[in-house]
């Protein structure tokens, strides 16, 4: 245990002391700041374009039809969701390659295993590590949202909102954790660190971008600016009819979308989150309820990876040397 | 007898200067030196890894340069070699000024790094065959097979390098530094890492390229036995200086009470540090 | 000539890597499946206008024209845009990255340059490496498209006209990250940092600019059908937007595209884009920009080091 905590603190210090990894944190939080930023500008414009339209109708003596937009702050954190599950990925992916590639760089596994410290330890030790500066980092951008909401002004969270934020800290942490896994393995199990880092990239690629854009990219509601069925003038129960007579498509769809640990992350943070309306008003139990098959997604990869980093420690004997 | 060996010291030191004033003022022909390097220095920051080094070498001499790590030796190659350019001095090698004509420099040498490495993935005969067409030499099938008979390395042609054993390899690089027929071949620590088997036979490779190809030889070692068995001439480098400097042969006589040039080496070290 | 003898080096090497073909075979997947994808859901989606037809005759209510009527014979390789913004500018980042790393991990730095090779030749050497891999990528690419328009929609000289100059602007668009990967690569001496910084600078190009600039959620720029902003509704958004959108390299390239492929009814926002000769103008700074950085990092390229971290 002792051994564990030695190395995992090493973990720690080691990526601080990276500075290619701070430009990358430091890019990460700003995104999410100006991310924050944006949507704000762009509520406060629907909201003087509503009060403008409203008076104008008043005056005109006309009673107004469309309800007035109403913020939930929660909304506004879509940009973050987004910048989580791309640069994330890329910050998980180059942990666990750092983790290894300063050891396989400097031969110095060698020297930690003839020390009388087991594999385990390593394993555990390096994804403890990890793990806790990842945390650190989510919670870190947590309190960076907060702290820009109370910049903002007028916006008042409830107590579930806190919740529902830390909710999507733990998803978020859990989403990182399984890039870090990946390329952990794939570090370890490549024989050149490079081919290991562009293989991480290609998944990257695939699972965080092109995988969950074919998805989109195949609604049928999108392929037209500001919806198809908008512009059908349907509600949603008519568009439920409809789209029953292309189950086959949807679910295709759904399937190419679900291949990606990427999509499950952003389901079950867009509920959270409310991004989707229709969660917007469900308690925050329900939504949970609602999302369990994504969140057991994202922690059940998180426990295949460390599976897999821990086998392919005790099985490899070799790449050590390279 | 500590006292007199003291003494002996100074007055070896005295004598040491003289000598080295000697080496760099001796009347020749300048034409006769491929290399002549003046207050060559090298700094980095405040550190100064080459200091002010005056050096000649002659056509046809096999030069070692002796130091200990961190002596400035690969700094004083890789400044030689056009690789890096010198803080301050001037210096030509085969005729042509280090900093000014780099490419001519560059055209008239051949350079072996310490642990020499090539494009893994690709054979000995396509690296070889790249750094030819590099070397200015278009049609470069039957240089290639000409060094590698010189080398004894015919067989290893076709191999991947990452196939080949570390003394092959080392001779592969020297295929590679000799195959546009350079005028002097630039040696870095050669025999670091090669077995006892592999040092004999780099060295006689060194002492054929010397004899049968007429290549002035300029190595850097700190190994002394390499010195004895192949170089007609030593310099030794301290800290960036060049603190001694003279032919084998004298050395052997000046230091002949010495049992072996390990001694005589750390004999000049120490009285140079006092 | 000596840039020659590196180039062809370069070629030689880039196809002995198994990361290169992983990656190239990755877009060249996604290039068919884009034309493929983007039938499918054009008929699925035609498909579903008839089913609301249906449904809005049996209502009694208005029938509102198809969305689909008329939609460009080369709509079906929109998807294309997207993975040249994706994948495209990715694999170019990889292969330049690779171009600038290689003779620093083999180790030959110091070997290479004993040879009569000046550093202008070098550079020579990796820039036609770089951009004649890139040509023939995008040369599949360009005929893959060719023949799978004419099999699942039309062609037409005018057509393949239009889709040799949408390539001609990928092209441009890719190799600009192409000279950044290879640019960083030959300076920086950590293999993972070199290769960190373009894609930090292809997160900003892709993501971020459009994100500030024109108030797109990072996931909403990967969609060819740009949802509508209403950014010129709030003067502080269209300030910023003012200021950004010269720089927003990846939305002039799509702007640019979709006015190509003759998609602009379906591609434009609510801001007003610029004239397309000045879009081109800056794909073209954006290239000549990315080729002065490499400049500088090779004029900066240390000739005497040894080997680099992976």
């Amino acid at each position: 245990m002792n051994n564990m905590l030695t190395i995992a603190k090493k973990e720690f210090q080691d990526i601080f002391r990276s500075r290619t990894f701070s430009i990358i944190l430091v890019l990460l939080l700003v995104l999410t700041a100006t991310s924050i930023l944006v949507s704000t500008l762009v509520f406060k414009s629907q909201v003087s374009q509503y009060e403008s339209s409203l008076a104008l109708l008043l005056s005109m003596g006309k009673t107004p039809t469309e309800a007035a937009p109403q913020l939930y702050p929660l909304n506004l954190l879509r940009g973050v969701v987004d910048y989580i599950e791309i640069i994330g990925a890329i910050i998980g992916i180059l942990l666990g390659y750092l983790s290894i590639a300063k050891e396989k760089n400097t031969r110095t596994m060698k020297l930690l295993l003839s020390k009388p410290i087991t594999k385990k330890d390593i394993v555990f030790g390096k994804i403890t590590g990890n793990f806790l500066f990842v945390s650190l980092t989510i919670v870190f951008v947590a309190a960076m949202i907060l702290a820009s909401f109370l910049a903002i002004g007028g916006i008042s969270l409830t107590a579930v909102d806190y919740y529902k934020i830390l909710a999507v800290v733990i998803l978020s942490i859990a989403y990182i954790m399984v890039f870090f896994t990946l390329s952990f393995f794939l570090s370890i199990q490549q024989k050149s660190l490079s081919n290991a880092l562009m293989i991480c990239f290609t998944i990257w690629l695939v699972f965080v971008l092109v995988l969950p854009q074919i998805g989109d990219t195949m609604d049928p509601d999108n392929q037209v600016p500001g919806g198809f069925f908008k512009s059908m003038g349907f509600d949603k129960p008519q568009e439920k009819a409809v789209m029953a007579k292309f189950s086959g498509y949807e679910n295709t769809r759904d399937f190419i979308e679900q291949l990606s640990v990427t999509k499950h992350y952003e389901r079950a943070g867009f509920a959270i989150f409310g991004v989707k309306t229709k969660y917007n008003d469900m308690p925050f139990p329900d939504i949970l309820a609602d999302q369990w098959f994504n969140i057991v997604s994202v922690f059940g990869l998180l426990a295949a990876g460390i599976f897999a980093d821990a086998f392919i420690m005790y099985r490899n004997r070799e790449a050590w040397s390279v | 007898m500590q006292t007199d060996l003291l003494s002996e010291n100074m007055s070896e030191k005295e004598e040491m200067k003289d000598i080295t004033k000697e080496a760099s003022s001796k009347e020749e022909t300048s034409s006769s030196f491929v290399l002549d390097i003046h207050d060559l220095s090298k700094m980095y920051g405040v550190f100064s890894a080459v200091n002010n080094l005056t050096l000649q070498v002659k056509k046809g001499e096999i030069f070692g340069f002796l130091g200990h790590n961190g002596a400035g030796k690969t700094t004083t190659i890789n400044m030689l070699t056009t690789l890096l350019e010198p803080s301050s001095g001037s210096g030509t090698v085969a005729g042509y000024d280090i900093v000014e004509e780099a490419l001519e420099v560059r055209r008239k040498i051949g350079y072996l790094p310490e642990n020499v490495r090539f494009y893994d993935s690709m054979t000995a005969y396509e690296n070889l065959d790249y750094f030819a067409r590099l070397s200015g030499i278009s049609k470069p099938d039957s240089r290639i097979w000409d060094v590698l008979d010189f080398l004894d390395a015919r067989t290893y042609a076709h191999k991947k390098i990452s196939t080949l054993s570390k003394g092959m390899r080392q001779r592969i690089g020297i295929a590679q530094a000799i195959i546009h027929e350079p005028e002097i071949l630039f040696l870095d620590e050669p025999t670091s890492g090669l077995d006892p088997f592999g040092v004999k036979q780099l060295r006689d490779v060194i002492l054929r390229l010397n004899s049968e190809k007429g290549i002035t030889i300029f190595m850097n070692t700190h190994l002394l036995q390499e010195v004895t068995k192949t170089c007609s001439t030593i310099g030794v480098l301290n800290h960036g200086n060049l603190i001694y400097l003279d032919s084998l042969s004298n050395t052997m006589k000046r230091f002949r009470d010495e049992k072996s040039l390990e001694d005589i080496y750390l004999n000049i070290e120490n009285s140079k540090e006092e | 000539m000596l840039s020659l003898d590196i180039a062809k080096n370069e070629v030689r090497h880039l196809f002995r890597e198994r990361t290169f073909f992983l990656i190239l075979s990755v877009f060249i997947l996604i290039t068919l499946a884009s034309t493929y994808i983007g039938w499918s859901s054009q008929h699925t989606v035609e498909s579903v206008y008839q089913q609301s037809v249906l449904t809005l005759t049996a209502a009694g209510k208005n029938i509102p024209p198809s969305p689909f009527s008329n939609l460009p014979p080369l709509d079906i390789v929109k998807n294309m845009i997207i993975y040249v913004v994706l994948i495209g500018s990715l694999l170019a980042i990889t292969i330049g990255h690779a171009i600038g790393t290689k003779d620093q991990k083999a180790g030959v730095v110091r070997i290479l340059f004993s040879k009569p090779l000046t550093k202008k030749d070098y550079l020579m050497g990796k820039l036609i490496s770089m951009s004649m891999v890139l040509f023939a990528i995008t040369g599949v690419s360009l005929i893959i498209s060719v023949i799978s328009v004419a099999i699942l929609s039309q062609i037409s000289s005018a057509l393949l006209l239009n889709l040799i100059e949408f390539y001609a602007i990928s092209y441009v668009y890719m190799l600009g990250f192409g000279f950044l990967g290879l640019s960083f690569g030959l300076m920086k001496k950590e293999s993972a940092t070199a290769l960190l910084i373009p894609i930090i600078i292809w997160v900003l190009i892709t993501f971020a600019l459009p994100e500030m600039g024109s108030a797109l959620y990072p996931t909403s720029s990967l969609n060819p059908v740009l949802p509508q902003t209403n950014i010129l509704d709030s003067p502080m958004l269209s300030a910023i937007h003012n200021v950004l959108y010269p720089f927003s390299i990846s939305e002039h390239y799509k702007v640019l595209s979709s006015l190509t492929l003759g998609l602009q009814q379906t591609t434009t926002t609510a801001y007003v884009a610029y004239p397309p000769l000045i879009s081109l103008s800056i794909l073209v700074i954006w290239l000549l920009a990315t080729l002065g950085v490499s400049v500088r990092s090779v004029s900066g390229f240390d000739i005497s080091r040894g080997d680099i971290y992976e």
